[in-house]
């Protein structure tokens, strides 16, 4: 509100040309005259399926990842180094490789989402995984549950608020991930729309596009916490 | 059912790199049909005794020999109930699909706890957690019932219905039950037979043959008493 209230009145009093800094009215407008267009949510559209791929592809192989490293820990060991240093490396500065490999379509956009959002996932999943309560897996061993039994029926409920952690948190790097992306290597998206209204010196537009992406990222961390809160309603239980 | 054989039994933890013996060649038969207490201080290797019988652990050396078509359950000292799911799921817990449902229902029954097969761990007091636990070993049919100190954590008045059903259900179902504790007391209104562990061996062996209800008021209880304290060196 503070924020909204500076900006409102430095519009007002003229401090910078509505070039640098249109009015919150001005912004208000082009919001509506872009929903009105179809511009914005055609933009949202896009950079939203792009998530949805790329999420999904990061949560099916963090889940495979991390079974594997429980069924075989073997794997882990192998894999680690490798994992270890793949997870430092800036999903943004593969851009250039990628596009020289895959050309300017949806694949590097997809990839640079899924290299965004695959580890905090995998090591979410992983640490809920390694983090089981001893006791009750001594529970499915005295009933005589196999490893995979475990892994199913006592490790995976116990790692669930960790595992929806990690979800909630590589979703929110696979909209940053994509937006840096499509700002880079595409001709649609939010990225797009925000970069190219700049090149239009529409600064009204690139502030509508920003809003956006915190009005989206603020929707998807509300449903995510939603989900978590009736998902798992014993999370306060676990590790008592 | 016949016997549970422990042959030269014995197990060791490493405390600061070094070997720390628990147990030192254990050997005893213990009759499956009936309550056997294994009784002793804090520390003198009795729920190590009960790991290896189910076979949460590994013995250095020995032989432990089951009778055939045994079917262990495991009481622990905590419920060690999945807080994730609801009082009547966490009994049915590991059961096939098509387990008896009239049966989980009657086993609500008793342990006292049908108003709340729909209520979560967290949601019940740690009797009825312990309640829970009971039940859900029993809901497997096991023909032989390990409990480890079970009722510790409980109060004086909801360890004593838990003792009493104990006792019901050794009379209902003739399962044999190996049951570890440290109160004298409980082990005197439990056991057909008590087996003092005492720095790491089997220090003494008492039978306790007694019919009906039992009341550790009266002077043989209360010389029993003294026949353990004696055993276990305190005054």
């Amino acid at each position: 509100m503070v924020i909204f209230l500076v900006w409102y009145l430095a519009a007002k009093l003229g401090l910078w040309s509505t070039y640098v800094l249109p009015s919150p009215g001005h912004v208000w407008d082009a919001a509506l005259n872009m929903l009105v267009k179809g511009e914005l949510l055609s933009a949202l559209a896009i950079s939203f399926r792009r998530i949805c791929i790329g999420f999904g592809c990061s949560v099916l192989l963090a889940f495979l990842f991390s079974f594997l490293f429980v069924l075989h820990p073997g794997i882990r060991t192998n894999l680690d180094g490798l994992f270890n240093m793949l997870r430092h490396i800036p999903p943004i500065s593969l851009i250039p490789l990628l596009i020289l490999w895959f050309g300017i379509g949806e694949t590097p956009k997809i990839i640079v989402i899924v290299m965004a959002s695959f580890f905090p996932i995998l090591l979410n999943i992983d640490a809920g995984l390694a983090g089981c309560d001893k006791k009750l897996l001594e529970v499915g061993q005295v009933l005589g549950f196999s490893k995979s039994r475990q892994l199913q029926s006592i490790m995976l409920p116990y790692a669930l608020p960790h595992i929806l952690v990690g979800m909630r948190i590589g979703l929110g790097y696979s909209l940053r991930a994509i937006i840096g992306a499509e700002m880079v290597a595409a001709a649609n998206g939010l990225g797009y729309l925000i970069l190219d209204s700049q090149a239009m010196s529409r600064s009204d537009k690139v502030i509508v596009g920003i809003l956006f992406i915190g009005i989206l990222g603020l929707l998807i961390d509300g449903v995510f916490s939603l989900v978590i809160k009736h998902l798992v309603p014993y999370s306060q239980e676990i590790g008592k | 059912m016949s016997d549970l054989i422990i042959n030269n039994l014995t197990k060791s933890y490493r405390v600061n790199n070094d070997p720390y013996p628990v147990l030192k060649g254990i050997s005893c038969t213990t009759d499956c049909s009936a309550i056997t207490v294994i009784l002793g201080k804090s520390g003198c290797g009795k729920t190590t005794l009960l790991r290896l019988i189910s076979g949460l652990e590994e013995p250095d050396a020995g032989t432990i020999k089951y009778p055939a078509n045994i079917n262990i359950g495991m009481m622990f000292q905590e419920a060690r109930l999945m807080p994730w799911l609801t009082c009547e799921k966490n009994i049915t817990f590991g059961l096939p699909p098509n387990y008896d449902k009239e049966k989980i229902r009657a086993l609500l029954t008793t342990v006292g706890l049908t108003n709340f097969a729909h209520a979560y761990p967290g949601e019940l007091s740690g009797g009825m957690q312990q309640r829970t636990a009971l039940a859900r070993t029993l809901a497997r049919d096991s023909n032989l019932i390990l409990m480890d100190e079970p009722f510790a954590a409980l109060d004086y008045f909801t360890r004593q219905i838990m003792q009493k059903e104990v006792l019901k259900i050794k009379a209902a179902s003739h399962t044999g039950i190996i049951f570890v504790t440290h109160n004298i007391d409980e082990a005197l209104l439990l056991a057909d037979r008590i087996l003092i562990l005492k720095d790491g061996n089997i220090t003494s062996d008492i039978t306790i043959a007694c019919q009906g209800q039992r009341d550790i008021l009266t002077a043989r209880f209360i010389d029993l008493k003294r026949q353990i304290l004696a055993a276990l060196q305190i005054k």
